[in-house]
């Protein structure tokens, strides 16, 4: 492995000439301004044994199926929180809980089409699910293109090793827009070329075969969904990936004041007549608070054991989770649930005696903005950092798509963070992301 | 027992021609334990076509568009409902009271209304039921509050008309709302029409005892037979009865004529 991995090195500088080239981007917004930045790619590829990557697949699988039987269950009779599993705080009190949602039955009862879950391997070498992402998860173009050139910058590397190929996400990714399409074009919506993630929305767009739309080419007549194709003629939209978060998709359902919306979407999928992947709603069971109840979901569904494992987590909202945290406060990362992108994230041993009193006052005022989880000393991965090689903090967010059945894509994106003392890998904190190989054997 | 003759108008003028238009409106009165529909008839100009369907809080909604320049919009609701003298309007569905229970929208307390609440607070845990409770806060929100149109807008939050002090049933209602659910009881906003208003009003349902009932904060009383329901929601946006999004149209005006008569 050491061989191809030292050929593959040699190609970093052109990889990331050919990424910048391509225009691999992500936006992001600082000081109100907007900016494009490289998305920095590290040659060195994270590895997953075979084995292991079954054991990740089963336990993923199982995790995304009782998330999906979830979200079912709250926007229709919510048994689990009739049945005490969850308290119904975490449900109504929850920010992605939408009751403009209650009784619409998506196509197929399903939810999360696509889910992104991010994951760390501990320095145990067990694997532990650090969050869920089921509304707009993006990356999945990154190890695409970068898989891509890869394989033309060194093939010799991907001819020796016996890797996973996983140049199929775009079918699979069309697989699951056409399950749930209820007849019609397939569209990639956009919120526009000012979006952080606008490049992969053209990318996907360009590799599914589908039509990459803004809001205002969309409308709604009759209870269909339309857009304006190619010579003037009106055509009829069966499914739309949509990569406008939910507030904004609709004025007449959602956030009125939204000019990248759709007046009537959500009518017209209410009344079963276009498929929204993944539907609006999904971010009641993504919530930081409702990470806890994943495992138990999974119990409560599917009446089987979790195969995944949540990092140790406390919730102060039950008496005797907060006085752990009271009495192990340095020890413990503290998360507000309300916030995404690694912020709202701090860790107990570097706040200030005044910061400390501060927040301990916050968290007995509102105990269920707030999670509280060990720090999981997570495995280093190797980077090359200006010609050298050091170790980095890494994350992985595997991608399942949903057809009928769940579909685990043999890849996934590794993060890690560029600074050395920092555990937090997001791409908006300026981290960088290698390719991820899936052993075949 | 009382049948109510009920038409709603909103016309709606542009200072210049609106391109496009999308509406929903949510005014056709739906059968519960208080009120039956026996008939209503709907006109639109200009003639446009619409269909009919369901929101998430049970709602019929008319929802439609406009495709061509206009620059008046006319929506008439005419229609019989039989209504009873019980404040009790219906069962509650479980699975669907939650959402009544959380601050929400326009209904989230802010230092004044929270004060307010502590203020009331030996009084109405004195109290031996819920319907009591509800009651003695409607009855020492009326103390605090006073009925004055223009001092409130169509955006005002419980918060911001409680601090003012003034306000209109909406106004009435969010507050009201609030409050219950500060106490622990679910409640929900009601938009409706009554006898001898000109215009739509608005009170509030609170879930006691599996059933939901009736309070008008801006009369202090249960309601009577002279109450029509329109919709139902966390606040008044949930069920505004028009939401639109426009195309151009410069400044508009809007008016509202409301009838309710009243057989036995």
């Amino acid at each position: 492995m050491k061989q191809q991995e030292q050929q593959l090195l040699q190609h970093t500088d052109k990889i990331n000439d050919l990424l910048a080239r391509y225009g691999v981007k992500f936006g992001i917004y600082k000081n109100n301004t907007f900016k494009e930045q490289l998305f920095p790619f590290d040659s060195i590829p994270r590895i997953i044994e075979h084995a292991e990557f079954e054991m990740l697949e089963r336990g993923l699988k199982q995790r995304v199926l009782a998330l999906n039987l979830f979200l079912k269950d709250i926007y229709s009779e919510k048994k689990i929180v009739k049945d005490g599993v969850v308290p119904e705080d975490f449900i109504f009190a929850s920010s992605g809980y939408m009751a403009e949602c209650e009784g619409v039955l998506p196509m197929k009862g399903i939810y999360s089409h696509i889910s992104g879950i991010d994951l760390v391997k501990g320095k145990n070498n067990e694997w532990y699910v650090l969050e869920d992402n089921l509304r707009v998860p993006s990356g999945a173009s990154y190890p695409m293109i970068a898989r891509d050139l890869c394989r033309k910058s060194s093939p010799e590397t991907f001819s020796n090793t016996k890797l996973l190929d996983n140049r199929n996400y775009a079918e699979l990714l069309r697989k699951t827009m056409d399950n749930v399409n209820t007849g019609g074009h397939t569209v990639i919506l956009t919120p526009g070329r000012y979006n952080a993630a606008y490049f992969e929305h053209s990318y996907l767009a360009e590799k599914t075969g589908a039509h990459l739309v803004s809001g205002s080419e969309l409308f709604v007549e009759n209870d269909c969904l339309y857009f304006i194709g190619a010579g003037g003629v009106k055509e009829r939209v069966g499914a739309v990936y949509r990569r406008i978060s939910d507030e904004y998709l609709d004025p007449m359902n959602f956030n009125p004041e939204s000019l990248i919306g759709i007046p009537h979407i959500y009518d017209v999928f209410r009344k079963g007549n276009v498929a929204l992947l993944n539907a609006p709603g999904n971010g009641v069971a993504d919530d930081k608070g409702i990470y806890y109840f994943v495992p138990k979901m999974v119990k409560y569904y599917l009446n089987e054991e979790p195969v995944l494992q949540n990092a140790p987590t406390y919730l102060p909202f039950y008496a005797e989770d907060m006085d752990y945290v009271l009495k192990h406060f340095d020890d413990l990362v503290l998360k507000d649930v309300a916030e995404a992108g690694g912020y709202g994230v701090v860790f107990g041993n570097t706040m200030t005696a005044k910061q400390k009193e501060d927040f301990i006052a916050l968290l007995k005022a509102e105990p269920r903005r707030f999670i509280a989880q060990e720090v999981i000393d997570f495995q280093d991965l190797d980077i090359l950092d200006e010609g050298r090689i050091v170790p980095r903090k890494a994350d992985w967010r595997a991608f399942v798509l949903m057809a009928d059945e769940p579909l685990v894509w043999a890849s996934g994106l590794t993060r890690f963070s560029r600074n050395p003392d920092s555990f937090i890998v997001n791409s908006s904190q300026g981290g960088g992301f290698k390719d991820t190989w899936v052993l075949s054997q | 027992m009382a049948f109510l003759n009920y038409e709603y108008q909103m016309i709606i003028r542009y200072s210049e021609p609106v391109e496009k238009c999308y509406f929903t409106i949510k005014s056709i009165p739906a059968d519960d334990f208080k009120q039956r529909s026996i008939s209503y008839a709907i006109s639109m100009s200009p003639n446009t076509t619409y269909s009919l369907g369901r929101d998430s809080f049970g709602n019929a909604q008319i929802i439609g568009s406009v495709a061509f320049p206009h620059s008046e919009y006319i929506y008439t609701i005419k229609g019989m409902v039989e209504t009873n003298e019980s404040p009790v309007t219906g069962g509650v569905n479980e699975a669907l009271v939650g959402m009544y229970k959380y601050p929400h929208g326009k209904c989230v307390p802010g230092p004044k209304l929270t004060a307010f609440s502590k203020s009331i607070k030996a009084l109405v845990e004195g109290c031996a039921s819920d319907r009591d409770r509800c009651l003695t806060i409607m009855r020492e929100l009326k103390k605090v509050m006073t009925y004055e149109k223009g001092c409130t807008e169509v955006g005002t939050s419980a918060e911001e008309a409680f601090a003012g002090g003034k306000g209109v049933c909406q106004d009435f209602s969010h507050i009201f709302i609030t409050m219950l659910r500060i106490f622990g009881i679910p409640a929900r906003y009601v938009c409706g029409l009554i006898v001898g208003e000109g215009e739509s009003h608005a009170w509030v349902e609170a879930c006691i005892d599996g059933s939901y009932v009736a309070y008008d904060p801006t009369h202090n009383i249960e309601i009577s037979d002279e109450y029509i329901k329109l919709g139902v929601g966390r606040d008044a946006v949930d069920c505004a009865i028009n939401r639109g999004v426009m195309w151009g149209g410069g400044a508009q005006t809007q008016e509202i004529n409301v009838l309710v008569d009243k057989y036995y």
